[in-house]
């Protein structure tokens, strides 16, 4: 084999293999970074005695958007962690989130309200775009039941930042003594 | 997935053979009679003029293969001496995303230049196959148009929106590599490994073109890509000196 045919050789077979890299890559990358970003919040109780905090579990807890009370999400049974549910409207700068802590009391029903801006945000162009948020103000609010009976006591913002990490929980919710 | 490091590494193994044969490629007279073990001086030889142009012909095939892309690629270098090549390569391209979450369209166009360093001892006067190791600095002007979203959430639904279309430029070195082969004579064949190292991945941060011609996945820092090349070499002999 002269010089050249072995350089034509290697040549050959490099244009085989990129070739083999061209046909293997796909048209579009695959999304693999998460498109919807939620406000990952976390159930608390105060404990009978003293300040201490404690994680509760809730025995069978139902989420929803305040405006459309025919959807929602039961999460689960004793969960204390509700990290996949809660999204933000993107075409608002505020949204409610109604929160009833055991769905066998469904007049136990309260409302999360976030303020919030929206950042419009490039994932990439496997996945395209999504809104992240900045919370600046959470509040929760009371459905007029019986004073002493309600879901939520209060609610601490920990990180208004939304933006899908994993890492963090945004929001304690308080659940009241009497809940 | 391969990594870029590990594709890039793969075909630098690929170069080793091939450079590899080049050097055992010795005249048989100095082969024969050299039997010390000191370092030959490269022999001197007269050599013309070389301007050498070339099409990149992998382009079209891939053109073929993929149908959210085109992109269309030139070269040609000149023999400054010293087994080195000044290489100025260009071309064009464009590139759309036609999906429903992201739909947009962009063109572009390109230069790069650098020089070629040839690893092989020229064995005659006649004799312009090289095996090179190069860089190159490239620069692509690229226009994007408005790139129409769609965004789902699971409770809230869809919401749509625009970008408005906009001018960008991104810049890049390159690390090169490659073998020219004269199978006729001025006629060659040959091919670049290359890795390349954009510069400016902030000014392409808000919407990074799918595609760029010359450079490849904006909104990659790292790429690796080849090229294989059809070139035609023009000599003339330089003017004898007063």
């Amino acid at each position: 084999m002269t010089k050249k045919d072995r350089s034509l050789f290697t040549g050959v077979i490099m244009l085989l293999l990129t070739l083999g890299l061209v046909a293997c890559e796909t048209q579009r990358d695959p999304c693999l970074t998460p498109t919807t970003v939620y406000v990952r919040a976390g159930a608390y109780r105060f404990a009978d005695t003293g300040t201490a905090v404690l994680d509760t579990f809730l025995l069978n807890p139902i989420l929803g958007p305040a405006d459309s009370p025919q959807k929602g999400y039961s999460a689960g049974q004793n969960v204390n962690k509700f990290y996949n549910e809660i999204t933000l409207n993107p075409t608002v700068d505020s949204c409610s989130w109604y929160f009833v802590p055991d769905s066998a009391y469904l007049d136990r029903r309260d409302t999360i309200t976030f303020y919030y801006y929206r950042q419009l945000k490039f994932i990439s162009n496997a996945c395209g775009y999504t809104y992240y948020y900045s919370i600046n103000n959470v509040k929760s609010t009371r459905h007029g039941f019986a004073d002493n009976i309600h879901a939520i006591d209060s609610v601490v913002l920990s990180s208004g930042t939304i933006n899908g990490n994993a890492n963090i929980e945004n929001l304690k919710i308080y659940i009241h003594k009497n809940s | 997935m391969l990594s870029f490091k590990k594709i890039f590494f793969f075909f630098l193994l690929l170069l080793i053979p091939a450079m590899d044969l080049f050097a055992q490629q010795q005249p048989a007279n100095t082969a024969a009679a050299d039997t010390t073990t000191h370092r030959r001086k490269a022999p001197k030889f007269d050599l013309p003029h070389q301007l050498r142009f070339g099409v990149d012909v992998s382009r079209p095939i891939q053109n073929l293969v993929y149908d959210n892309r085109r992109s269309y690629e030139f070269q040609a270098d000149y023999y400054i001496g010293n087994e080195v090549y000044a290489a100025v390569e260009g071309g064009w391209g464009s590139a759309k995303v036609p999906y429903d979450d992201l739909n947009y369209t962009s063109t572009n166009s390109f230069f790069r230049v650098g020089v070629d360093k040839c690893m092989l001892q020229r064995l005659t006067g006649k004799d312009w196959d090289m095996a090179f190791i190069g860089a190159r600095y490239g620069v692509a002007f690229i226009q994007r148009s408005d790139a129409t979203y769609t965004t789902e959430d699971p409770m809230w639904g869809m919401t749509s929106g625009s970008v408005p279309g906009k001018s960008l430029m991104a810049h890049w070195m390159e690390i090169t590599g490659g073998v020219r082969v004269e199978l006729l004579q001025h006629w060659f064949l040959g091919w670049n490994i290359r890795g390349k190292f954009l510069l400016n991945q902030g000014a392409l941060k808000e919407l990074p073109p799918a595609y760029i011609a010359g450079y490849g996945k904006g909104d990659k820092n790292t790429i690796f890509d080849f090229n294989f090349y059809v070139s035609y070499a023009i000599r003339w002999k330089k003017k004898p000196k007063a």
